[in-house]
């Protein structure tokens, strides 16, 4: 919303300024995204007349100007605007003038003839954010030449832009902005009174009124004026609409916008000839209608949505657009004036599905002042009168079957200071709620009852007369304090601490952590599109798939970054994933964590730090740290991972995750360099298996016997089951067992391999001796003969 | 010769031999020799037992003393070697300091996760517990039951990416953290003072501002007595913890369905004190974030009684805090997950 400090004061006298007003605004809940005067940057602009017009001789698109800007100055000019002819007057900056950013006219040469200053148009003025041509004025407007153009367009002139929200339709309008800068600086509103001379025919003699819809449109009411002679509008008007960030069209139509942006109330004229019977019907759109809008664009129409009918076809879509059909030009003389009451959703839902929103729907569905519509007609129908001359039927068509009921509203003054914590007075709080006209019925200490204004359809409850209490009283006085309740103690969760953990021992391991999107797409998927969920409506195909996995987001990442350097990346994830939907129409969400080794290695014959066994190393130290020891990892085979170097992370006999290398095709196709290794966890097995707080674990004082083991088992058989079945044999006494070697070769059989591992034996209460170490390596060994065909190397 | 004699040569010959030893392997060679089972001293000792009984004990005397003078002079060779050897091998294992040691890469943190657990490790300490919810919700939680029913003007403050459920518009990828509010509430009965950070969803086109993916932290006090005065020394206190003391807060009065009063929480700029520059849009001010007293409404659609409880709620933008405080100009950067970016917090 855009307001102009000239109209405001029209309502409401402030000795305050510009910025002053902002602030008090501001303070009171309507948020000021800019402050700025109109002439700002404006130097030297003055009223011209384009005296001679020739072709330039050197450019086809550029034309030389003879511009005569009053008391025997002319100038000549190169022109590349073509929307005007001999004897325009226009904006002219001769040399030395300046524009609205910095820009200082100077003499130059265009194409070879001298330029002498620029014709301006109404975006150079810093007037409108696009121009189609110059700015042409109106002929009629007797502006003198060499008059400053900001005095011409009235642009002696401030205007607030508003962010308003969209609980206050009321405030959209200078009137409503006038009530809250009256009651924030204490000064009196005054509305401006009607004079209007109904000295027509009857109103029913010119049209008639059928309303099919009071649900959707609550009250519809019509003046008609005849004998109107369409022109432009007076200089006043024009500069109060460009103020407001309208255009000026005719003296009517733009009667109709001066009156939306006084009051907030939109209104509609029709041209009553093209009206068919001379009927308004208020009905639902039926199936296969359109209607052409004003912006020339040909709009389909469902049964959902509110038009303005003639006895044959819409002529306008209600609250939102009027017809092409129906417009008025300049050849119109008698017009329907329409001021409605649009129930706020319909308008809401129609203006969505069309995508088509205007100054009047943004109004209609935040809800407009149903008791509103008589007052902004008559404004409406004087203000063209008194423009456009004309006779004012007599009476005005009200079709409004249910009048509308105004909120009864009961506020405990107690109450208000216990939200606002505050010591507000009744007293103080009567006078603030009258301040913005919400009537006061009766009061006492203990309530105070009131009726609420019908341009507030946000005051239904005592919360809203409390929160108006509020902002009028100030927030800044309100006194700042802290909880005083200390029944409350705050912290994360063992499982956002292990998550925390998490991510410091993967960065402690070299791993950057990074955010992805939650949305892949089609081609992102390492299986093709499985069982997925999708967005119904994404923005791009890129995003039309909730995420099944976060390795999609790891690879992308990976790539974008090895793309423009060569390298390793070492990445991690910790986020949601969406499984297909479950039968409840939710796709199942689950937290998981992944993290991913790409690239060439740096040292270019160790291509190990990028493979299965790197990231599982990376694994085994994250499962670790968070007290889960017990994994194991068999063998499997996942779509886009290297089938022989992949496997599923089992504790408990329950997968929790899956760790490998990425397959050497997506390696390729996504450009991860030499190779690329990954694991992916399902947090909720993960984080809901790391065991509680461990108490206290005795050890043995005693010394550690070491007893070295090389077993020779066949290549089918997992290192991980050779050390269970050792662990297993073994029992306590074992208390740790280390892998340190594996062989293949010459010195032990076909497709067989060597593992030795160092064994270290303790007991809890002594010393083992010789014989019980003994012992123990026969263990060792019988079990790992017996569960993997070991044979110890060197007894072969 | 008489022992003693014997004994002393035996001694003197030691110090001229030890004395000639050059390195630790020869003069345990020697000692071995020299005292060792088989030495002089040895044999010596053995043959104690054939003197006369009254010439054994002052023999054994001196042999014990020669031994020990033999001893003490291995003792103080071996001293000399090793210093000679530490003090030689100090000088060929003389080294750069200045190269550098073996790579041990630290990763990073991203700076949306950094940012949540600063600003969660504050309002943890200000005795907040944290929630979690899920990404995607339904209708009723992310608006109906936040005051915001279907046709609310509201609802078009922020476009909603919808899940394909077969469920028309019910299932949605949450536009606000403020949903998880009503799922607590639902499942805790007051005193409640609980945070959500999370990812939250809009239909918007990526830009230097905006990012259809971005994080919140959702703030929810219910109690017997809360404020809104309450509300504005809580935030206070909290942009003063993250922004450094000296911030001023304001409130300005704004609009969220799902609070009563609600208002638009400005701080005074970090980077000019309130006089005005680039960050701040030369207000002085910058906007943080939104807040108010938890709608009676709300209260209602969970069943919490709002004459006998209030409460206040408030909600920031993640990546709006952290572009602040480390002067990230462009959204995009935060989930380009660019090495150089990642490596700088």
């Amino acid at each position: 919303m855009r307001l102009s400090l000239n109209w405001l004061t029209d309502y409401v006298a402030l000795e305050a300024s510009a910025s002053e007003i902002a602030e008090g605004l501001d303070a009171a809940g309507f948020e000021v995204e800019s402050v700025r005067r109109l002439d700002d940057g404006i130097e030297g602009v003055v009223v011209g007349r384009v005296e001679a017009v020739s072709d330039h001789p050197d450019a086809d698109k550029l034309r030389v100007c003879t511009v005569s800007y009053g008391s025997a100055s002319e100038a000549n000019v190169v022109c590349g605007a073509w929307n005007f002819d001999e004897g325009a007057k226009v904006a002219f900056a001769p040399i030395g003038a300046e524009l609205p950013g910095g820009f200082r006219i100077g003499r130059r040469r265009i194409r070879g003839i001298a330029s002498e200053g620029m014709i301006c148009s109404e975006e150079e003025l810093g007037l409108a954010d696009s121009s189609d041509g110059i700015l042409v004025l109106p002929d009629e407007a007797g502006y003198p030449l060499g008059m400053p153009i900001t005095l011409a367009l009235g642009l002696d002139d401030t205007v607030i832009d508003f962010d308003i929200t969209p609980n206050r339709p009321d405030a959209m309008s200078v009137i409503g902005l006038a009530r809250e800068a009256s009651a924030v600086f204490g000064s009196e509103l005054a509305i401006p009174s009607i004079e209007l001379n109904e000295s027509g025919a009857n109103i029913t003699d010119f049209v008639k009124v059928e309303n099919e819809s009071p649900e959707r449109c609550p009250r519809y009411t019509a003046r008609t004026i005849d004998g109107i002679e369409i022109g432009p509008s007076p200089e006043w008007l024009a500069a109060r609409l460009t103020a407001s960030g309208l255009r000026p069209i005719n003296n009517v139509v733009d009667v109709t916008n001066y009156v939306l942006i006084e009051c907030g109330h939109p209104l509609h004229a029709f041209d009553r000839q093209s009206l068919a019977e001379g009927l308004i019907r208020v009905r639902m759109a039926g199936h296969d209608e359109s209607v052409e809008t004003l912006d020339k664009v040909e709009r389909k129409l469902t049964p959902e949505d509110l038009v303005i009918a003639d006895a044959e076809r819409p002529v306008a879509i209600a609250g939102i657009m009027g017809g092409a059909g129906s417009e008025i030009t300049a050849q119109t003389k008698s017009i329907v004036l329409e001021s409605a009451y649009f129930e706020p959703t319909g308008i809401l839902a129609t203006s969505k599905r069309l995508a088509l929103r205007s100054e009047s729907s943004a109004r209609f569905e935040r809800g407009t002042d149903p008791e509103g519509v008589l007052w902004a007609s008559a404004r409406a129908a004087s203000l063209i009168q008194e423009l456009a001359g004309g006779v004012v039927a007599r009476g005005v068509i009200d079709e409004y079957p249910v009048p509308f009921e105004r909120q009864r509203i009961c506020l405990r003054p107690s109450r208000t200071n216990k939200i606002l914590g505050t010591r507000i007075a009744p007293d103080e709080q009567v006078r603030l709620l009258k301040a913005i006209e919400i009537e006061v019925t009766s009061h006492s200490d203990d309530e105070i009852r009131t009726v609420a204004p019908s341009f507030r359809p946000d005051l239904t409850r005592e919360i809203d007369l409390i929160e108006e209490v509020g902002r009028l009283h100030g927030y800044s006085n309100i006194e700042t304090r802290l909880p005083s309740s200390s029944s409350h103690t705050g912290g994360l969760t063992p499982r956002q601490r292990s998550r925390r953990i998490q991510s410091q021992v993967l960065r402690g391991a070299g791993l950057d952590e990074i955010k992805t999107f939650s949305f892949v797409g089609p081609e992102d998927l390492l299986n093709g599109a499985g069982k997925v969920t999708r967005v119904a409506n994404p923005l791009r195909a890129e995003e039309s798939i909730l995420r099944p996995s976060l390795l999609p987001g790891l690879i992308s990442a990976a790539r974008f970054n090895l793309a423009h350097r060569r390298g390793e990346v070492r990445f991690f994830e910790i986020g949601r994933v969406f499984g297909a939907l479950s039968e409840s129409g939710m796709p199942n969400e689950v937290e998981h964590l992944a993290a991913l080794i790409a690239g060439d290695p740096v040292d270019a014959s160790d291509s190990d730090t990028l493979g299965y066994f790197a990231i599982k190393g990376v694994l085994e130290a994250l499962l670790n740290a968070i007290g889960i020891s017990d994994a194991r990892y068999e063998p499997t085979e996942r779509a886009g991972l290297h089938s022989g170097r992949t496997a599923a992370v089992m504790v408990d006999e329950s997968p929790i995750g899956v760790v490998g290398e990425l397959h050497p095709s997506v390696v390729r196709d996504k450009g991860l360099g030499a190779r690329a290794s990954v694991f992916e966890l399902n947090q909720n097995e993960v984080l809901g298996r790391i065991p509680a707080e461990s108490s206290f674990q005795p050890f043995s004082r005693y010394p550690l016997a070491l007893v070295d083991l090389a077993f020779v088992v066949h290549e089918d058989v997992a290192a991980g089951d050779l050390e269970a079945a050792i662990r297993h044999a073994c029992g306590d006494a074992l208390e740790s067992i280390r892998l340190f070697d594996v062989y293949r070769g010459e010195q032990v059989a076909a497709e067989c391999k060597s593992l030795a591992y160092a064994l270290g034996f303790a007991a809890e209460d002594h010393t083992l001796s010789d014989d019980e170490l003994a012992a123990l390596r026969e263990r060792a060994i019988d079990g790992a003969r017996q569960e993997c065909g070991a044979e110890l190397r060197g007894l072969q | 010769m008489s022992a003693g004699s014997e004994m002393e040569a035996l001694v003197a010959q030691a110090k001229q031999a030890i004395g000639a030893v050059a390195d630790l392997d020869a003069l345990e060679a020697l000692a071995s020799e020299l005292t060792g089972r088989k030495s002089l001293i040895a044999k010596a000792n053995q043959e104690l037992k054939d003197l006369p009984p009254g010439e054994r004990p002052e023999a054994g005397r001196r042999i014990g003393q020669a031994r020990a003078a033999i001893n003490a002079l291995f003792e103080a060779r071996r001293g000399e070697l090793m210093a000679a050897g530490e003090a030689e091998r100090i000088r060929a294992e003389r080294i750069d300091v200045s190269l550098p040691g073996p790579s041990v890469r630290i990763g990073h943190e991203h700076v949306i996760s950094k940012t949540i657990g600063d600003l969660t490790e504050i309002l943890v300490g200000m005795g907040y517990r944290v929630a979690e919810g899920n990404e995607v919700d339904t209708d009723y939680y992310n608006f109906e039951a936040l005051n915001t029913p279907p046709g609310h003007p509201a609802r078009s403050m922020q476009d909603t990416l919808y899940v394909e459920s077969g469920r028309g518009e019910e299932v949605l990828l949450r536009t606000q953290t403020s949903g998880v509010q009503v799922h607590e509430m639902e499942s805790c009965s007051p005193p409640l003072y609980m945070i959500a950070p999370g990812r939250v969803f809009r239909r918007d086109t990526l830009d230097p501002s905006h990012s259809p993916v971005f994080h919140q932290i959702e703030g929810l006090a219910v109690d017997s007595d809360l404020t809104l005065g309450d509300l504005a020394g809580t935030l206070k206190f909290f942009i003063r913890e993250y922004f450094g003391g000296e911030r001023e807060i304001k409130l300005r009065p704004s609009y969220f369905p799902f609070t009563e009063p609600s208002v638009e929480v400005s701080m005074s700029c970090f980077l000019c004190d309130g006089s005005g520059c680039r960050t701040c849009g030369h207000a002085g001010w910058i906007e943080v974030l939104g807040a108010g007293m938890v709608d009676p409404n709300v209260f209602g659609s969970v069943g919490y009684d709002s004459e006998r409880w209030t409460g206040f709620a408030f909600g920031l933008g993640v990546e709006r805090f952290a572009m602040l405080r480390y002067g990230i100009p462009d959204i995009r950067l935060l989930y380009e997950n660019d090495q150089r970016f990642l490596s700088q917090f």
